[in-house]
């Protein structure tokens, strides 16, 4: 038994039950609740919506290499070398690599078979581990060998089982269509209960959901614009590179001008027949699900790492950007007004320099004060 | 049978019994609360909103009628409904029933509720809702002084947490990577080719997840009961129109009067509406965002038309025919080039808010050769990671510009407050 390789072994099994601790502890809520309804199994759900993650240390490392390791190389070799997973560091594996694979494997079959609580050690052997950081540093060199041995892993017979009965009841569901008689007689229901119930406010509330929608798409017009524009060379060397240019540029001017009556006929239906408002007009939340395809969830295609860490890097951003302008907002609200009446105190010269640090500066940086003493 | 049906497709938490129903369509005053209860919770569900088991009957009638309201169901006769919840069973029904077509409440509710066994993410770049905490902000009085140190103290907090989330996000996309990649192959759906965090754990440890396999097929069976659901819904809507013949009977005198009644009760009519404000406030922003461009690009135009039309004039060969050829061809490539602001203007494409969940795919075309028996269908809506990346940038770019141009007031008014205060001088970083 090499005890380089046993050394990986338990790095890489305490790199996955860490991983996987900070996921019990958000699984722990759904376990305990009665029912599902609404519960999700949060674990895999990755939110950048502000939610500051409880567990504070980020050990989430080589997680995969450890799965791996318990699966084969090839195929499943029958080994009773199970009952030798002793949950403690001094295990007998026989010596090479493959060896290491293939009391895995036996491992791994032993999970395959309907729920043998056989090969803890996974778990066991980390128990003891003290949970220290930077574990991605040494347990990068140890994975690149253990890379093989995932792709044959296979979900336990109950789940696959389960899997598959609710995915075919999805993909049925989706693909389920009303029937022509239900349809007409559920139009006959609706038109002669649509006779009585009143329109105004499914009016309302429906053009401001409208409107929303569509400044979500025009938002971003100017930056894109911008983008164009920055785009085009100064001084275009051909005079065909000139002519491009110029009618690019009065492409832009056209698409300008276009947004700009589409936001005034869209304000004019905001503030159109503002008469019949009521009190209980605010936007609901969750409501914009819309399309027609909502029973199924869509994939999002991911290639490499750095694309995944970018995707994740801009959400935040985003995110964090939502936040800093509704922050803005208030503290202007809030603090402008402390300032703007006159006349003004000698003390509250640190009182400005702080709050145009925070106003103007998101907190980072300082206008200097200098005593005006050359006047008088 | 239907009704049962129906029933089994609702949530298992909002699940009425089939005898609520039918106990609605007579109009029975014992199922009143029951079904003020129903459609609460499923109202709820519908808004992502919270609720309790114990909250007060007022409190889910209020609810329940605003929502309503709020989806253009202004019937009259359930907007009178008692306060208390002890009658109208047979008009919440109509109600429920409306709903079902109406809000496709079925499907709603199914894709709200639906088990994730993936690791998923949301596209949507839309505004977080700030989780309404009114009572906090309304904590400090207006006598309470509170230091501006305070302020800055709690600014440098946010920050500090917002750069350990992006640290935790960013090692959670290591290990997320990882298991992608190294259970690559393994899955049963082609579609997904590898495993994720959940079920490469449920290989470990297939003990701690009894109950996701549980729920799994109870999801099934809810999603079975819509379909059955869907082949008998012609019995369901011939007998709600039955409802509808009973009450067209009966209430013909009766609901002369109540009419007065009731439309005193609607919700009242005021002349100001902070929703519309707050969406012609983003216009009016907007519209000086463009307009700003309006005028750059309209002074860069006049002076490249002007250096333009002075070479033609100066140039012999732009005015023969060649030209004219070369002008069409730039022409064709400039409505290329802008070709993607056309989307500018007609309404944005398909807007996903939902979740997504995250698959590793290095190639961009893969076989889809069907593997023994499981799920795998073509026709799967995806989004691709660049994608919404780009999409991303560009909505960055536009929050920043949003921030820069508040903190640009802020400095203006902060400028003017400091040549107003005496004997200092404040200069700008």
């Amino acid at each position: 038994p090499s005890p380089k390789e046993l050394e990986e072994l338990e790095l890489l099994n305490r790199a996955l039950e860490k991983a996987l601790k900070v996921r019990k502890s958000i699984l722990k809520t759904p376990l305990e609740a009665q029912g599902a309804t609404g519960q999700k199994w949060a674990a895999g759900k990755i939110s950048s919506k502000g939610m500051t993650s409880k567990q504070g240390r980020s050990h989430r490392t080589a997680t995969g290499a450890s799965a791996r390791e318990v699966c084969a190389a090839a195929e499943p070799q029958e080994t009773p070398g199970v009952s030798e997973c002793a949950p403690n560091q001094q295990q007998s594996f026989s010596g090479a690599d493959s060896a290491v694979g293939k009391n895995s494997i036996a491992a791994g079959k032993h999970l395959l078979d309907a729920g043998k609580k056989s090969c803890g050690f996974l778990a066991e052997s980390s128990k003891k581990v003290d949970t220290v950081g930077a574990w991605g540093r040494s347990t990068s060199p140890g994975t690149g060998t253990l890379q093989e041995k995932g792709c044959q892993l296979k979900l336990p017979l109950p789940y696959r089982k389960a899997y598959s009965r609710n995915s075919r009841a999805w993909e049925r569901c989706r693909q389920c269509q009303t029937s022509a008689d239900a349809a007409a007689a559920r139009t006959r229901f609706m038109e002669r209960i649509q006779m009585t119930v009143s329109f105004p406010s499914r009016h309302r509330v429906q053009l401001l959901c409208k409107i929303e929608k569509e400044l979500r798409g025009l938002q971003d017009v100017p930056s894109r614009l911008r983008q164009y524009l920055e785009a085009e060379p100064a001084d275009p060397p051909t005079l065909q590179g000139e002519y491009e240019s110029l009618l690019t540029l009065e492409g832009l001017q056209t698409t300008v001008s276009q947004c700009l009556q589409k936001l005034q006929l869209l304000r004019a239906d905001c503030t159109g027949d503002v008469g019949s408002c009521s009190p209980a007009c605010v936007p609901a939340r969750g409501q914009t699900c819309d399309s027609a395809d909502m029973l199924a969830v869509p994939l999002l295609y991911y290639s490499s790492l750095q694309e995944l860490k970018d995707l994740f890097a801009l959400k935040l951003q985003v995110s964090m950007l939502h936040q800093e302008i509704a922050l803005q907002k208030v503290m202007m609200a809030e603090l402008l007004p402390v300032l703007e009446p006159r006349p003004f105190l000698e003390g509250s010269a640190g009182l400005l320099r702080a709050i145009h640090t925070q106003l103007c500066e998101g907190g980072r940086r300082f206008p200097v004060l200098v005593r005006d003493e050359l006047l008088d | 049978a239907a009704v049962g049906a129906l029933c089994r497709a609702l949530p298992p938490r909002a699940r009425p019994a089939p005898d609520t129903l039918r106990r609605a369509r007579f109009d029975r005053p014992q199922a009143s609360q029951d079904f003020w209860r129903l459609l609460y919770v499923l109202l709820k569900q519908i808004h992502r909103g919270r609720w309790t088991e114990s909250d007060a009957i007022g409190a889910q009638v209020r609810f329940v009628k605003w929502a309503l309201w709020y989806h253009g169901y202004g019937r009259p006769q359930l907007h009178g409904l008692p306060a208390d919840g002890s009658a109208g069973s047979r008009e919440l029904l109509l109600a429920f029933s409306w709903l079902l077509h109406g809000l496709r409440l079925l499907e709603q509710l199914l894709a709200r509720n639906r088990l994730q066994t993936g690791d998923e993410a949301s596209v949507c770049t839309c505004e977080d809702e700030l989780p309404s905490s009114q009572e906090d902000a309304a904590a400090a009085g207006p006598e309470d002084r509170v230091d501006v140190r305070y302020l800055q103290w709690l600014n440098g907090r946010l920050r500090l947490q917002w750069c350990s989330l992006h640290a935790q996000h960013q090692e959670q996309c290591k290990l997320l990577h990882k298991i992608h990649l190294f259970t690559s192959g393994s899955h049963m759906d082609q579609n997904l080719g590898h495993f994720s965090v959940t079920e490469t754990d449920l290989i470990r440890q297939p003990e701690n997840y009894k109950q996701l396999v549980q729920l799994l097929e109870s999801e099934a069976m809810q999603l079975e009961a819509f379909l059955e659901w869907k082949r008998l819904e012609p019995v369901y809507w011939q007998w709600m129109e039955t409802v509808l013949d009973d009450m067209a009977e009966e209430g013909n005198v009766s609901e002369s009067q109540d009419a007065h009644v009731e439309k005193r009760r609607l919700p009242e009519v005021t002349s100001c509406c902070p929703w519309a404000d707050k969406l012609t406030g983003q216009m009016d922003r907007l519209s000086r965002d463009l307009m700003a461009l309006q005028e750059q690009l309209h002074q860069l135009v006049a002076q490249r038309k002007a250096a333009w039309w002075e070479k033609v004039a100066a140039r012999e060969e732009l005015q023969k025919e060649r030209f004219s050829a070369t002008a069409r061809k730039i022409q064709e490539s400039v409505e290329l080039k802008l070709g993607g602001l056309t989307s500018l203007r007609a309404p944005k494409k398909k807007e996903m808010h939902g979740s997504c969940r995250l698959v590793l795919r290095s190639k961009p075309t893969a076989s889809k050769v069907g593997f023994g028996g499981c799920v795998s269908k073509e026709a799967v809506s995806a989004v691709g990671a660049a994608e919404v990346i780009r999409e991303l940038q560009v909505r960055e770019t536009s929050l920043q510009r949003e921030l820069e141009q508040l903190r640009q007031e802020c400095r203006h008014r902060l400028d003017e407050i400091a040549e107003g205060l005496q004997g200092v001088i404040c200069i700008s970083p």
